[in-house]
């Protein structure tokens, strides 16, 4: 039987503690902006409401995540990634898709705007999870394993990369770190890695202009006027904020000198209110919330779950990573928000909902015994010892049951 | 080394996990360690972001604290309000109003054709004109400058994403075309470009505040960082001697005539003779300084003070005065006149009308200008000399600027009298081959009307503080003495007679008697040598009443066609703006038929009925 835990506090306090920061920097970041738009009608507390809102739906996601006996997920992994797929099929979909500043990443529901590839993020790192799980030691073969593995990941980084690049790179980063967690061989990895940059050089190839905003990140003031300008404003709020910040609610950089000041630039405001204080503090909260989450990853004795941890840390930690690199213009430019704190509310309500998932992992270090395979395993190597042998003649799924 | 795995493929995989130095036994056991290896990498990454950061927020802060200030620290100008010009009753000539600049912001905005119907139904403006404005890749840009208030209202209210309107102030001119010479206009920024919003453009423009303050990206100051303010000063007001009643009087004359006779240009200017202030000054064509920009550099000059013309027969009434005044001549002098006179191998003529078709005949000085004989005031030049006839020229004003604080003065022709021969004394003697401004020409008949005192023409006389309060005024100020009371109360009697019964009958104002000479001078042709055939310059130049002059007026027409006669062209001008001045000024008429003064009338009779020279009867209510 299951052997049943506490969730794991220390996760749920840094994940409280980042979202309170967060509700609290949407509206510190976008009041003056949503006073003057005309969609708010003038509602300086526009953003901060749908961030509330959405905030409430995620938390209530994350306590039935918490209560979801979680490798019933393995079972539903393929429904969710076709889900997905068909998600982000229907963003292309006259009638369904929401363009919004030019991108067309949302789409409509009975009102709501959803934005798939976030939705698409989870989904893929559960699938992830349970095939890899199930195919186990596989992985490391190429044909049979890695990439049958890989290509329904890459079909849905395929769908993401049209509208979205930072989501498809946080995508490619976490299933690339998913394999390399589940064994996969270090050459194939760099294989893999290899093909994404190839495949970053054609995007790049193809509209020649995607250089410059790929390398203005080196010397933004060079074009401190055109392709520079955000990541200019950026490095002039944290510069500005110096160690110890200008003070709450005193920034000036959000009064529409940087753009996307309450979405993937909010770190910039936080780290001109707040100066290095703040903004190494909201770091080590994410180092210490994605470092807590490999630890529950490595406390579990399931492997899906423990890959299903492992991929929401590296998620969590990865997206964090990625978009201070870009504030801090030490990466170039990609559209990636950061969790539980930029604006954003299917990213804010999936990224509970995975935390929820996180928890339900620390919840069941022991999964049911027809599912330990580490029970099984004993079992055999009791029974049949291998000396040598190939695997292929054994087929995961025979071993599982 | 522990036993084998069986989760591995390939033929030997212990051994080569081995040989990278793994012990690892368990498929399991090697996803921990690349977990716990991703642990180190993921800590490793953010120390790399931590110390990006340092570097950025300790050791570059002081750079991008500066960069910060540069962006966000503004010295905002808060402009000084331009001046009102006022007429010498407090009408507003040239006032400033609250207006707003609507601007753009092409690259901001996305859907440019629902923005550029938008538009163009708030501005009332053509959409495809804005819509190649918004299809442009500029930062910024105006659509409409100094636009009514309400349609910046409207485009703030409108809310459109790239789109704003800034409060700004607008230069307007109640009068439209009145006066618009004098006033002059300021271009769209609010700098005097023409006329006196030129001359006086330090006065009324004042002195711009600024503040010093922290603003957003919109230009808006944010609240509490204001640093240093200095408040503007407002321009001064300047009020003109200019009469707008008289103005607009003289305007519609000259105008009247101008259109009948189709004329390339005209002139008038109206002056009160004791004081020098000019009460209207009338150029056509005219423009319309609301509207500056659209109108034709012709229409912009001064022709008052800025074109030169030659004066014909009203300067004979310079070369009777300078004769009488040097007793070159005295009244009772007798000329005799054959319609034409041999100068050396040139020959002068007469303009012969009924019943003087044979000469002129026997004149004294009081008939050259009641019939305007040429040969007569050749005589007179000859009996002066060129000395003496320069000297009284010069006297009058002619070689120098009428300096009366308008723009663009030139002065006439100025030549060495050693170097007239004959003929060219003789033409100066009846106005040709002598050049001078419409002004100088006013200036000159007021020192005739002024009692021989010449007073220097003005059109400002006072210039105030913002406050009200006067900060200079102008007072009127004596030029000089060109012939004595006497000399001058003599030609005004003999040029009372030129419209009585002579060439100026068609200036004649009832009730008054009026004094003028007619003057139809031929053009100098532009080719430089000798004049333009069929070209004339028709004038006009008179004052009354005779015995107190209020006003002098002089009616320039240039090229009219049809008839060039001074007595048809600019003679009615006169005869309408003086009527007009006379009943505005509430002039008492010293001309009544029932009992007529004779010419030279007691000095009682007329002195009673005179007011003070300065001052002039309050206008009634309304
Ligand atoms: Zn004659």
């Amino acid at each position: 039987m299951s052997k049943k835990a506490a969730p794991d506090l220390v996760l749920f306090t840094l994940m409280v503690v980042l979202l309170v920061i967060g509700l609290f920097l949407v509206f510190d970041a976008s009041y003056a902006r949503a006073g003057q738009v005309k969609y708010t009608h003038g509602d300086s507390f526009y953003f901060m409401k749908r961030q509330v809102l959405f905030a409430v739906i995620g938390v209530i996601g994350m306590f039935l995540a918490m209560r979801i006996r979680y490798w019933k997920l393995k079972r539903l992994a393929p429904v969710l990634l076709a889900g997905a797929i068909f998600g982000l099929v229907l963003v292309f979909v006259p009638g369904f898709g929401v363009n919004i500043n030019g991108a067309t990443r949302w789409i409509s529901l009975g009102g709501i705007q959803l934005q798939p590839s976030e939705i698409a993020k989870i989904c893929l790192i559960i699938y992830l999870a349970s095939v890899i799980s199930a195919k186990r030691g596989e992985i490391r073969n190429l044909q049979r394993g890695l990439v049958p593995i890989v290509i329904p990941a890459a079909i849905v980084i395929f769908l993401v990369v049209i509208e979205d690049m930072g989501t498809a790179i946080t995508l490619a980063l976490t299933t690339l770190i998913m394999i390399y967690m589940a064994g996969a061989k270090i050459r194939h990895l760099l294989a893999a890695a290899g093909i994404c940059l190839v495949l970053c050089i054609i995007f790049v190839a193809v509209e020649p202009y995607r250089i410059g905003r790929l390398t203005v990140f080196l010397d933004p003031f060079k074009d401190a006027q055109g392709s520079g300008y955000q990541v200019c404003h950026s490095l002039i709020a944290l510069g500005s904020g110096g160690p110890l910040g200008v003070g709450i609610c005193e920034g000036r950089e959000k009064l529409f000198y940087l753009p996307a000041e309450h979405t993937d630039f909010i770190f910039a405001v936080l780290g001109e209110e707040a100066g290095l204080i703040g903004t190494v503090l909201v770091a080590a909260l994410f180092l210490a919330f994605a470092a807590r989450g490999f630890i529950v990853a490595l406390q579990t004795k399931d492997l899906f779950g423990r890959l299903m941890a492992g991929g929401i840390s590296a998620l969590i930690g990865g997206q964090a990573f990625l978009n201070m690199g870009v504030v801090t213009s030490s990466l170039p430019a990609t559209g990636v928000p950061m969790p539980f704190i930029s604006y954003g509310g299917t990213s804010l309500a999936i990224n509970l909902f995975s935390v929820g998932i996180l928890l339900a992992v620390s919840k069941y270090p022991k999964p049911p015994e027809d599912y330990s395979y580490e029970d099984s395993i004993d079992r055999r190597r009791d029974r049949r010892p291998r000396v040598s042998g190939n695997m292929h003649s054994r087929r995961p799924s025979s071993r599982l049951r | 080394m522990p036993g084998p795995c069986p989760y591995w493929s390939g033929p030997a995989p212990v051994n080569r996990l081995s040989n990278l130095g793994y012990v690892i036994l368990r498929y399991d056991e090697l996803v921990r360690v690349r977990i716990k290896k991703l642990i180190f990498v993921l800590i490793a990454a953010y120390v790399l972001i931590i110390a990006r950061l340092f570097y950025i927020q300790v050791i570059r802060a002081p750079f991008y604290r500066e960069k910060a200030r540069e962006l966000t620290v503004r010295k905002i100008a808060l402009p000084a309000r331009r001046g009102t010009i006022y007429d010498r009753d407090g009408q507003k000539l040239a006032v400033t109003i609250d207006a707003c600049d609507i601007y753009v912001q092409p690259v901001k905005i996305k859907d440019k054709e629902e923005v550029a119907t938008q538009l163009s139904q708030i501005l009332g403006c053509s959409r495809t004109q804005l819509l190649d404005t918004l299809k442009s890749d500029k930062k910024f840009t105006y659509v409409a400058r100094r636009a009514d208030i309400w349609i910046g209202d409207a485009v703030t209210r409108a809310k459109i994403f790239g789109t704003g309107s800034i409060r700004t102030t607008k230069r307007v001119y109640p009068g439209g075309t009145l006066a618009a010479h004098i006033v002059g206009f300021t271009n769209v920024d609010g700098k005097g470009i023409e006329g006196l919003e030129r001359v006086y453009d330090k006065q009324l423009r004042g002195t711009d505040g600024y503040v010093v303050a922290e603003v957003d990206a919109r230009g808006k100051i944010i609240p509490g960082t204001r640093r240093d303010r200095v408040e503007p000063i407002n321009g001064g007001d300047i009020v003109l001697t200019i009469d707008s009643t008289l103005q607009r009087s003289l305007e519609h004359e000259l105008e009247k005539s101008y259109k009948a006779h189709s004329a390339a240009g005209a002139t008038a200017i109206m002056m009160e003779p004791k004081t020098g202030e000019i009460l209207a000054l009338a150029n056509m064509p005219t423009f319309d300084p609301n509207n500056a920009k659209n109108s034709s550099a012709a229409s912009r000059r001064d022709r008052a003070v800025t074109d030169l013309y030659e004066p014909g027969s009203t300067l004979k009434a310079m070369t009777v005065c300078a004769g009488l005044e040097a007793k070159a001549v005295t009244p009772t002098d007798i000329f005799y006149c054959n319609a034409s006179k041999g100068i050396g191998r040139r020959t002068i003529r007469c303009s012969l009308h009924p019943p003087f078709m044979a000469g002129h005949g026997a004149c004294n000085v009081a008939k050259i200008l009641t019939y305007s004989c040429n040969i007569g005031a050749a005589d007179i030049g000859f009996k002066l000399g060129g000395e003496r006839l320069y000297k009284f020229e010069q006297a009058f004003g002619f070689y120098e600027k009428p300096d009366s604080g308008l723009p663009g003065e030139v002065r006439g022709w100025h030549d060495n009298w050693r170097d007239w021969a004959d003929i060219r004394l003789a033409n100066i003697a009846f106005g040709q081959g002598i050049a001078v401004t419409p002004m100088q020409m006013a200036k000159a008949y007021s020192a005739i009307a002024n009692g021989g005192l010449i007073m220097k023409p003005y059109v400002v006389k006072e210039i105030r503080k913002p406050d009200g309060k006067p900060e200079q005024q102008f007072m009127p100020t004596v030029v000089r003495r060109v012939m004595s009371e006497s000399t001058s109360a003599m030609v005004s009697e003999m040029l009372q007679g030129v419209v009585s019964e002579g060439t100026g009958k068609t200036a004649d104002v009832q009730g008054y008697r009026v004094c003028g000479k007619t003057g139809s001078a031929q053009k100098a042709s532009t080719t430089g040598r000798g004049y333009a055939p069929g070209k004339f310059i028709a004038s006009f130049a008179g004052f009354l009443p005779l015995r107190d002059p209020r006003v002098v007026i002089l009616v320039a027409v240039d090229e009219p066609k049809g008839t060039h006669w001074g007595a048809t062209v600019a003679a009615p001008v006169f005869q309408g703006a003086a009527t007009r001045a006379m009943w505005h000024m509430k002039v008492p008429p010293d001309n009544i038929p029932e009992a007529p003064k004779p010419v030279g009338g007691s000095k009682n009779g007329g002195s009673d009925t005179v007011e003070s020279p300065v001052s002039r009867h309050p206008r009634l209510g309304g």
